[in-house]
């Protein structure tokens, strides 16, 4: 139990990790602080979650991507200690969660998707028993409180019941929580759901604020979230890591080609009918309403094909009125290893 | 040990400040209430008759006992009580936690099973003993009317905490296996039914199977407490009971970690 608000850090774990592990994971073992050796959940017949093999390190932010349904929210569950996992195993700080559950527990900060909070309790109340329960005694208590209030802001909310709170701050208590021990990992399930653009920029602006400082592992299925928060993506499908690597080694696996849509306005016969004469280019024809049409083009858009694209479009006396860009790479990237049936999995970075 | 305690204090303080815990403690306190006006006023009628009756034989005195019109009667009824009033205190404790996800969160701290059963338990006995008082108020009451004897009375009232400590056992079980606050009370009324039943149904009868059955029965255990009688069998049953309950529970969370 810690006294007066020093809580014992993680032990650095032995330096050994499973087969399979790509090198650049081997490089910083001495700093993992949580690990999934084999992690498998069945329900019945249902296998959800199938040998997930990672580990995240001190103070890189790692994301679970994966469509609805993925398996990131049931891996979360084993990787907390509340779901059993059929087979595999998970270590923090080196210790078996399972086994040496509520000695390292306390250096886990968990805040699942719907943020539940006793509803019946005041915000002050509420994180003066969560620290308690992480082992804080008299004093301490009341200053690991005071601290997590002000990491989040929550100072004018403390008499409030948590029932009352709005949803943003509802989710700053429950990652008040999460903090009030000063944990060395953060695992959040799904953090930005539910919060308005205002919240979940401040919500992002705070997880890059801990980058170096803690471990943090967060679950999503927004692309540009991940892309913009995380050091390292998993993405996951059907229970199963597909690829793993930096943001940009998963743009690397696409096929490199950009599929861009195009608003054009004019009279006259489709002017991309001889879209085939550009090399390398096809295309969907939408309607757009009116003069307008959409064209959806898949292929290479390099500078020499856009100069010709324009200049026919020109030539036919058709306006652009919207270029867009599209799927990006990590999007063909993600989109293609979530919805294709593929065995081999991805390790990159 | 602190954990417990602070699991405790919030199951409780929880309970205070619910809709819930002021209309279980109202609805126990009315109804015990009319209880005990009620025996009140057979004991008052008796009196009077019997003294009417007295008073034509000049050398008898008259004796009605309290214990046998007020108190028996008072502790059994509140026994009985208790069967429809706990399941709605103890149907929330696993079940709301699982709905709302808040066990997760619970689970991810560095808390033990026993600890999370124990502090929960202790918070709903706590709110327990709070209705229990207001049948200690009443029996303080019975000071006023005659001469209760209280070594009896302090009998039957620990017949009903080791009662109440048996059944709110028996419903965090249930808690523990349900999805529903509904569920876990239905659930819960059933089972006690069925094991006050199975006595009821019983009888008095000499087979073996049907003595057996009552044996079951938590108010056929309760019932020499209610006399003010001290049977040690009784007091294993429920003290057996509630630690097989305990570990029950303690097994249906550690079930959820399997199925979710």
């Amino acid at each position: 139990m810690g006294s007066d608000g020093d809580t014992p850090k993680l032990a650095r774990p032995e330096m050994a990790g499973p087969a399979g592990l790509s090198e650049a994971r081997e490089q910083s073992t001495e700093n993992i602080v949580l690990e999934a050796t084999g992690l498998t959940k069945d329900f019945g017949p249902v296998r959800a979650v199938d040998h997930l093999d990672f580990a995240v390190s001190q103070g890189e932010i790692v994301g679970f991507l994966g469509p609805n349904g993925a398996g990131k929210t049931t891996a979360m569950r084993m990787l907390v200690g509340y779901l059993i996992p059929s087979a595999g195993m998970v270590t923090l700080g080196g210790g078996n969660i399972f086994r040496d559950g509520p000695q390292i527990k306390k250096q886990l900060g968990y805040l699942p998707e719907n943020v539940p909070l006793y509803t019946e309790m005041t915000v002050k109340e509420y994180l003066g028993m969560m620290a308690k329960m992480k082992g804080f005694h008299g004093k301490a208590t009341a200053r690991a409180v005071d601290r997590a209030v002000a990491m989040m802001e929550l100072e004018t909310m403390l008499g409030r019941q948590t029932g009352h709170l709005s949803r943003g701050f509802r989710q700053r208590v429950g990652l008040a929580q999460c903090l009030i021990a000063d944990p060395d990992l953060l695992i959040l399930d799904e953090p930005t759901t539910g919060l308005d653009p205002n919240q979940i920029s401040e919500l992002r602006r705070l997880m890059k604020s801990w980058r170096g400082q803690k471990a943090i592992l967060l679950s999503t299925h927004i692309l540009a979230e991940a892309i913009m928060l995380c050091d390292r993506i998993l993405i996951i499908s059907k229970g199963r890591l597909v690829a793993s690597g930096s943001p940009q080694s998963l743009a690397g696996l696409s096929d490199n080609s950009v599929a861009t849509e195009i608003t054009v306005r004019g009279q006259g016969s489709d002017p991309l009918a001889g879209l085939a004469e550009i090399e390398g280019l096809s295309a969907t024809r939408e309607a757009a309403g009116g003069e307008r049409l959409l064209w959806h083009i898949e292929g290479r858009l390099n500078a020499e094909n856009r100069l010709t694209l324009n200049a026919h479009l020109a030539s036919k006396q058709w306006e652009i009125l919207e270029w867009n860009s599209g799927l990006s790479a990590l999007e063909q990237t993600f989109r293609r290893l979530t919805l294709e049936e593929g065995d081999q999995r991805q390790d990159l970075d | 040990m602190r954990n417990v305690l602070v699991l405790a204090d919030k199951e409780f303080k929880g309970l205070m400040r619910m809709p819930l815990g002021y209309v279980v403690l109202s609805v126990y306190a009315l109804v015990s209430g009319m209880v005990l006006m009620t025996m009140i006023n057979i004991f008052d009628h008796q009196l009077a008759r019997v003294t009417q009756q007295a008073s034509q034989v000049t050398s008898t005195k008259v004796i009605i006992d309290v214990q046998v019109v007020v108190v028996t009667p008072y502790l059994l009824n509140v026994a009985a009580l208790l069967i429809f009033i706990i399941p709605f205190i103890t149907m929330r404790v696993f079940a709301e936690e699982k709905r709302s996800r808040s066990l997760e969160i619970l689970v991810s701290y560095p808390l033990r099973v026993w600890e999370i059963v124990a502090g929960k338990f202790l918070g709903i006995f706590g709110f327990f003993g709070l209705m229990l008082s207001i049948s200690a108020v009443h029996l303080v009451i019975l000071q006023f009317i005659s001469a209760p004897h209280w070594g009896p009375i302090i009998g039957g009232f620990g017949g009903l905490i080791l009662l109440g400590m048996t059944l709110i056992v028996i419903g965090l079980f249930v808690s523990s296996l349900t999805q529903g606050q509904v569920e876990a009370a239905v659930l819960t009324l059933g089972l006690f039914m069925i094991m006050v039943m199975a006595g009821e149904v019983a009888g008095g009868r000499s087979s073996l199977v049907q003595r057996g059955l009552s044996l079951i029965s938590p108010l056929y255990h309760f019932q020499d407490f209610g006399r003010g009688v001290l049977a040690v069998q009784n007091l294993c049953y429920f003290i057996s009971a509630s630690l097989l309950f305990f570990a029950l529970t303690m097994r249906g969370v550690d079930l959820l970690k399997w199925r979710g």
